[in-house]
């Protein structure tokens, strides 16, 4: 038998094994049965809320808040982070800011966004926004100012100007990095999206959770968990096939 | 040791093309004091002219050619092409990199063309100039590869080519054979003189550490000191053109000179190198 | 970069951030309804540093914060040890540690304090699972990837394998550690506060969000102005120890 196919099988019987001593733990009574939901609770509460048309609903809400934040986060942090690579006096005047703000816990913010946005989804966007775009920045501007200077220096002497400089070198050369780095945020922009929704809204995953810890429905949390990891999985096999696309011409 | 007038391929009686009189220094990142790079360096160059500048590794000549180029701007004194002041990159000068500058995201034919398009060239127009360039350098079947997939050799054709497409009349070349194999590197050293030699008034300054190829292919070979650099030397390379690369060297004459300028290199080389620390 | 315009920067870096606040204590329609007067703000934190109960839970945050983050470098430096040594290990397990990654680990708060309650422990355990990915990955690929050459010549040289692991993998642990430490660090800063937003009974986020609830906004500007200043603080402080530690690194 091939290695490959005896660590398939090896990590199937531990999957197993997990989820098997899971439901044994469960049913001996060994834990809180309502704290910790048997894995054959969660499959049925799965199952039921499948059908209904609510999760689906949930589903998208908490899509369209990642979303919106995410898009305006790699967008705005992309042309900030460029300009903080391309300009020194950019980067002296905002790197203060940009590092004070980086160093604040941005999910302690909640309570202000709360107090600011009242309770619908426009908080959870802005803190899905405000994690995005210092992570999208950050590596941008790295990126623009790990180019190799030979490629900007040999563009200025065949007469490039500063937005064809920009469009011929930096776009293409960041665009590597903005397309894995995007691949880390969406994961973290996704759970932030949750986080938001504990918070405020009547609706989403995040909501799900909360409510399943408010009702102590646990079968619920695990759900939307299962839910959400399923989101996860997905969204990043789709940006992988973007990124591997895009490094087709690498070096 | 005075510099010796050059006779240049056509004796030029107006004002040289490039004047240089510079001294440079560099801010250090940990020290706060400078060094010096350059010390008081003077150079002249006639249009038309192929001159070569040789000293011993680290003497700033990499760093001079920058400042020519306008990619810097020295800390001292001017540089002056065609009577105006170097005070940034000009349209009429180019530049080749040690190790080539081709975007990996681009075809060779679309690197070559670049520079064209830069200058507003339409685009039916700039494919063909570009591909009579690539076609002069030897690329006629590589046009829409991509640098990754062509070999260093090739790859530095297509720099060049790229370099050379706008006709530039003052060309600067940074040490640009120096990652290429013997044989690979005659052929194109062949093809970039048979370029310049065509090309109507093309000034060429070329950087390098082979003393060898700097006498087969200038006119003159100015040799500079140890760290900080100067000009030491100007040697004046009378061998008759149009010439072979690979058979000029078995010439006498090319022995001849090749001995004089290697013992005054060579002096300059050992100037900084004290017993025990040429590690 | 002149001296004139670095100083001119900073200048306008001071304006800005004088502007801004000038705008925010006088637009009273608006921000301050929200948001409360920055001059409300700083009377409120005088309050909260006078106040022994108030000022008792810093403490309590950090200590949350820290216990989590310690038994995270300890758990996920055993696990990569693990996974490294052996890559069959590695290869088996690897998908389940993506999986962990991947899990929504800090929606997953509400569910701990389900199961483990609103005390100490269960922030301390939620800050550890939450926060061991970052530097079990860290670690788990600096392990892996020790420069071969560094290796071999070990070997020519002579060592034996305690030598190795002391002169070369250990070395490779304690640098991935200090390089990932102030993501660590901050993450697990975040996910203490954010446990105590939801259900607590001491500690800064607890507080913020009982002011939150009595519309006593100043007072929770003034806890998130607190946690963003120790937060920036032991950035700064960790970005000089990473400096120090790191030097002989190359800046690729």
């Amino acid at each position: 038998m091939s290695t490959a196919w005896s660590k398939r099988i090896l990590q199937l019987l531990i999957l197993a094994a997990i989820v098997g001593l899971w439901q044994l733990l469960v049913s001996a009574g060994e834990f809180n049965a309502i704290a910790v939901a048997s894995p054959g609770s969660v499959a049925n509460e799965l199952g039921s809320l499948l059908g209904n048309t609510t999760i689906w609903l949930d589903m998208l809400h908490t899509l369209r808040g990642l979303a919106i934040g995410y898009l305006a986060g790699v967008a705005v942090g992309t042309a900030i982070g460029t300009l903080m690579g391309v300009s020194a006096v950019v980067r002296a005047y905002l790197t203060p800011f940009v590092a004070f703000l980086n160093a604040v816990p941005r999910l302690a913010l909640i309570p202000l966004l709360v107090a600011w946005l009242g309770f619908g989804q426009s908080q959870q966007v802005v803190l899905v926004f405000l994690v995005v775009v210092f992570m999208v920045l950050l590596t941008v501007q790295a990126s623009v100012q790990n180019i190799p200077k030979r490629f900007v220096d040999n563009a200025r002497m065949i007469g490039a100007s500063r937005l064809e400089l920009v469009r011929e070198v930096y776009l293409p050369a960041i665009g590597i990095w903005v397309i894995s780095s995007a691949r880390v945020a969406i994961g973290i922009g996704l759970q932030v999206a949750l986080v938001g929704e504990f918070f405020g809204g009547h609706q989403g995953l995040g909501y799900m959770i909360e409510e399943g810890e408010a009702t102590y429905n646990t079968n619920l949390i695990y759900a939307a968990v299962v839910v959400t990891a399923v989101l996860a999985i997905v969204i990043d096999q789709l940006l992988g096939v973007v990124n591997r696309r895009a490094a087709r011409w690498l070096p | 040791m005075m510099p010796e007038t050059a006779p240049s391929r056509e004796t030029v009686m107006s004002a040289p093309l490039l004047e240089v009189d510079v001294r440079h220094e560099i801010k250090g990142e940990r020290q706060k004091t400078a060094n010096l790079v350059l010390s008081d360096v003077s150079l002249r160059v006639n249009a038309g002219e192929f001159v070569s500048i040789v000293g011993p590794s680290g003497c700033g000549k990499s760093t001079l050619l920058t400042l020519i180029a306008g990619l810097a701007r020295p800390s001292g004194g001017t540089i002056k092409i065609n009577g105006e002041q170097v005070t940034g990159v000009r349209p009429d000068v180019g530049f080749i990199f040690q190790q080539d500058a081709l975007l990996p995201w681009r075809t060779a034919s679309e690197n070559v063309q670049l520079a064209l398009k830069f200058r507003g060239v339409a685009k039916a127009e700039r494919r063909r100039r570009a591909a009579e360039w690539m076609d002069r350098f030897g690329l006629e079947d590589l046009h829409e590869r991509y640098p990754r997939e062509m070999s260093g050799g090739q790859r530095k054709r297509a720099a060049i080519a790229a370099t050379l497409v706008y006709e530039p009349r003052l060309l600067l070349m940074d040490e640009p054979f120096s990652a290429l194999d013997v044989q690979t590197r005659d052929f194109i050293e062949t093809d970039v003189l048979s370029a310049w030699s065509q090309t109507e008034d093309q000034t060429a300054l070329l950087v390098t550490h082979d003393l060898e190829e700097a006498i087969a292919l200038s006119d003159r070979v100015v040799v500079m000191s140890q760290s900080p650099g100067r000009v030491v030397s100007d040697y004046a390379v009378d061998i008759p053109r149009p010439r072979d690369i690979m058979d000029v060297r078995t010439t006498e004459h090319f022995q001849v000179l090749h001995k004089k300028i290697w013992a005054d290199l060579r002096t300059q080389v050992l100037q900084g190198a004290t017993p025990g620390n040429s590690w | 970069m002149r001296l004139w315009a670095k100083g001119l920067i900073v200048l306008a870096d001071v304006a800005t951030v004088a502007g801004v606040i000038a705008i925010w204590q006088s637009d009273s329609a608006r921000t301050a309804t929200y948001l409360s007067r920055p001059s409300d703000i700083a009377s409120a934190i005088k309050v909260w540093l006078t106040n022994s109960t108030l000022l008792g839970y810093i403490p309590v945050t950090l200590e949350e914060a820290a216990l989590g983050m310690v038994i995270a470098l300890v758990a996920a430096t055993v696990l990569a040890s693990l996974l490294a040594s052996s890559s069959y290990a590695a290869g088996v397990l690897e998908p389940f540690m993506a999986l962990g990654n991947a899990a929504p680990r800090i929606a997953l708060a509400p569910l701990f304090l389900l199961i483990f309650g609103t005390e100490l422990k269960s922030k301390v355990i939620f800050v550890a699972t939450a926060v061991v990915f970052i530097p079990f990955f860290s670690i788990f690929r600096a392990l892996t990837t020790v420069d071969k050459d560094i290796l071999n010549n070990a070997r020519c040289l002579g060592a034996r394998r305690m030598w190795i692991v002391r002169d070369v993998y250990i070395p490779a642990v304690t640098s991935s550690v200090v390089a990932s430490l102030r993501v660590t660090v901050a993450f697990s800063l975040l996910t203490a506060i954010l446990a105590e937003y939801l259900a607590s009974q001491e500690g800064i986020g607890y507080e913020i969000q009982q002011a939150q609830q009595n519309s006593q906004t100043n007072f929770a500007m003034a806890g998130v102005v607190i946690i963003a200043l120790i937060a920036v603080c032991i950035d700064m402080a960790l970005r000089l120890l990473e400096r120090r530690a790191l030097v002989w690194r190359d800046p690729s």
